[in-house]
């Protein structure tokens, strides 16, 4: 990667998470390139965090980050020509703002405790898949901080914007109720 | 108007589910049915000889609840039929008699109570003085809503379990005091459902209180939290009795009468509080009550709403009238009193106030905009009431938080991603990522949301900094971010993780490539004597053999495998793991 982009991506951290520009190391996602478009991840060197900021860079040097409005239509209309489901469910899980980061499931390989549980509540593991002629993609995305398993289904609008619709499938604390009230319970039935 | 027809309400006393009827709860003998409707069991089993085993019945089965003798033979003079229809009839005959009698000893003021001693000791088949429930001026509909009611608390209080006698002594109460409110329902019967365990005199000491209170839900609201108290549980009857006694006196003081009704119950809730009830309740109250005297109208409602939400916990009231009088919160802008006080009544707990108190000293609080203060009040609040965690936790961070002398600040900062982005931790600032905190004075919705970021998040990132870690290509940064998640999950969930469940949550994570931690853990396994220690960690969670070879097959095998088969302990990580 040339110091170059290197610099205007961790120029673009700085700005959106205000990390200092010499504590981003900044690596290429091999996988997402695109014959025009490539694709990066960055961490702090610093600071004891999981996440990673994402960033694209489209033709004309154009830098979008997660919080560059519609992100995630702009990188589709820019470089997701023949791309796959794959690629789809990562670009929506890595920009899209109401996802932002996670492990799109792809390989059951990857993480046979999902599959493990998957099976035993009785739901498939899929692969994302392509829905709405092309218009839509479905997935299974991992949140792994907090070990929560979503259904993730994007689908673009007419006007080309994405929306998500994501369904918890496992995971997360039951919210603790204090200890249930027999009388509360019964106190519906006396209005 | 008086209510002259009694066969109307027979009628629809019999329309109603039949009192003389009960089902038996999962595993219940036939001689603890007879304890909870209060008949005498050789009577139960003789009502009802289709049951074979009295040690095993059937859950959900209908058993019928004799009559005391005097009612039945009336019954049978009005029904002579043939022998199943004559017990059916009996029984309605019974439920007609039970709502005459129920109906006619509802008396008001004028009229002479029941006698005390027969009262709640088989209403069913009493015959108390004939007075009418509702004089000139209620209209019908107020009548049949009295009934209705009435026929919905005998159903309640049978599902709850409390025993016939004392159903019969709350519902001659409650139709002695119209109207019915679906509060004061609830409460009579939380009341009775709450002293359902206590002694047959203790009970009836009860239900002359709740007689007392003339079925003020209120009151009823403070018995409860009398009678469900510890030191009222085990004192003696006379005991019992003299502390029901002065609860009655002090509620008719003549301080409480000015009152508008939101004081008086405050007051009436401290009286029931930490018995005996006391004189010195009342003026400590009044004095905290007064203490809000200098408040904006809203902040009073707040203020008094607060106190009534935490049912007359003395500390609560001493801590609020603190925070109150404090000079760091009478500088604060009047939204931003608001926005505390809104939280104090949200989050009505003694430890929670007192921690909104150290946070009106933190200069950061202080400088931060008002939505922003919204948020970290919030998130105090419901880490300093999360019922389930580790509460030794929970205390270090928020101390660390809010201590005199932490050099940790708090900053709410706008991260461009909304959803899995929670926060990160500064050298000394602890930011957290404001869209996940909505602003306002609300109470914070409880979700995985809010749980990941006040019960996992803050806890999570406070750990690193009170073991200063820092990233490195190590394996001692490997066990600081396992250290930090395995004290948030015990925070969370007040247990240690099982092995199973640290390696699928935590460290198949923290060994993945893909993520932040990955990179750094494969450049440390590049290292023999670093990678050694990575194999040891993973023997210790596993109790499998672990080596260059085989570390990736481990950590993704089936945790059944294992020896241990996933269910012991995880291994606790080296340093600082309650963030003292």
């Amino acid at each position: 990667m040339d110091d170059k982009i290197h610099h205007k991506i961790a120029e673009a951290t700085h700005e959106e998470f205000g990390w200092k520009v010499d504590e981003a190391k900044v690596d290429e996602v091999e996988s997402l390139r695109r014959p025009s478009c490539s694709f990066y991840t960055v961490v702090s060197n610093e600071r004891p965090l999981s996440y990673q900021p994402n960033y694209a860079l489209l033709p004309g040097d154009h830098v979008i980050g997660i919080g560059t409005a519609n992100a995630v239509t702009k990188i589709l209309d820019g470089c997701a020509a023949d791309a796959s489901a794959d690629w789809w469910a990562e670009i929506i899980t890595r920009f899209h703002p109401d996802l932002g980061d996670g492990i799109v499931l792809s390989d059951e390989q990857e993480r046979p405790d999902i599959v493990r549980k998957l099976a035993q509540a009785g739901v498939a593991f899929t692969p994302p898949q392509f829905e709405h002629g092309k218009q839509g993609v479905n997935f299974l995305l991992l949140e792994p901080e907090h070990y929560r398993l979503y259904r993730v289904q994007a689908t673009r609008t007419p006007s080309g914007a994405i929306e998500v619709n994501k369904t918890k499938l496992l995971g997360g604390t039951p919210t603790p109720k204090s200890k249930s009230d027999p009388v509360d319970a019964i106190a519906e039935s006396l209005n | 108007m008086r209510i002259s027809d009694n066969t109307n309400l027979a009628t629809d006393w019999g329309d109603f589910q039949d009192p003389g009827i009960t089902q038996a709860r999962a595993n219940e003998t036939l001689a603890q049915v007879a304890t909870r409707v209060g008949v005498n069991l050789a009577d139960l089993q003789s009502a009802n000889p289709q049951i074979t085993d009295p040690n095993k019945l059937t859950p959900g089965s209908e058993i019928r609840i004799p009559a005391p003798a005097a009612d039945v033979s009336v019954a049978r003079e009005e029904t002579p039929a043939p022998v199943n229809a004559t017990s059916r009839h009996v029984e309605t005959s019974l439920e007609a008699n039970a709502m005459r009698s129920l109906l006619s000893s509802s008396y008001p003021p004028n009229v002479s109570a029941p006698n005390s001693s027969t009262s709640g000791s088989g209403g069913i088949a009493q015959m108390p003085p004939v007075a009418m429930p509702l004089n000139e001026g209620y209209s019908e509909k107020e009548k049949q809503d009295l009934t209705d009611g009435l026929r919905k608390v005998y159903r309640a209080g049978e599902q709850l379990g409390i025993s016939h006698n004392d159903i019969v002594s709350m519902l001659h109460t409650l139709a002695g005091n119209p109207p019915l409110t679906s509060k004061k329902m609830t409460e009579s019967l939380r009341l009775f459902f709450m002293a359902k365990d206590l002694s047959p005199q203790d009970r009836k000491l009860v239900g002359d209180a709740f007689k007392a209170s003339h079925g003020d839900p209120t009151q009823a609201v403070a018995l409860t939290k009398l009678v469900a108290n510890p030191k009222f549980v085990k004192a003696s009857t006379q005991t019992k009795k003299e502390w029901l006694d002065k609860f009655e006196a002090l509620t008719k003081r003549p301080e409480l009468k000015n009152l508008g009704p939101e004081e008086k119950s405050v007051v009436i809730q401290a009286l029931a509080s930490d018995p005996p009830p006391s004189e010195d309740k009342i003026s400590s109250t009044l004095d905290v009550l007064a203490s809000a005297k200098n408040l904006s109208p809203v902040d009073q409602k707040l203020f008094v709403g607060g106190l009534n939400a935490a049912g007359g916990d003395p500390a609560y009231a001493a801590n609020l009238k603190k925070l109150v009088e404090d000079p760091k919160f009478k500088s604060l802008k009047p939204a931003e009193k608001t926005a505390v006080l809104s939280q104090t009544k949200n989050y009505a707990d003694a430890d929670a106030v007192a921690n909104f108190d150290r946070l009106l000293h933190k200069d950061w609080f202080r400088a931060e905009s008002l939505d922003n203060k919204q948020r970290t009040l919030k998130t105090i609040g419901r880490l300093s009431t999360y019922p389930t965690g580790d509460r030794q936790i929970i205390y270090n961070t928020l101390d660390k938080l809010l201590g005199d002398k932490s050099p940790i600040k708090l900053e709410w900062k706008k991260y461009p991603d909304k959803s899995t982005f929670w926060g990160e931790m500064g050298d000394t600032v602890l930011y957290l990522n404001r869209q996940k905190i909505p602003k306002g004075n609300d109470k914070l919705p409880e979700n995985d949301e809010t749980n990941s970021l006040a019960i996992e998040t803050v806890p999570h990132e406070v750990n690193h900094f009170v073991n200063h870690d820092k990233v490195a290509s190590t394996f001692h940064y490997f066990e600081s971010e396992y250290r930090a998640w395995y004290v948030e999950f015990k925070a969370e969930h007040n247990r240690v993780p099982t092995s199973q469940e640290a390696m699928d949550q935590r460290i198949s994570w923290q060994l993945n490539p893909k993520s932040f931690y990955g990179k750094y853990a494969a450049s440390a396994l590049k290292n023999p004597q670093e990678a050694q220690k990575f194999y040891h960690f993973l023997e210790s969670m596993t109790g499998m053999k672990v080596d260059a070879k085989n570390w990736k097959t481990v950590v993704k095998s089936d945790p059944a495998t294992w020896p241990n088969k996933g269910q012991a302990a995880a291994p606790v990580p080296s340093g600082n793991v309650d963030n003292h």
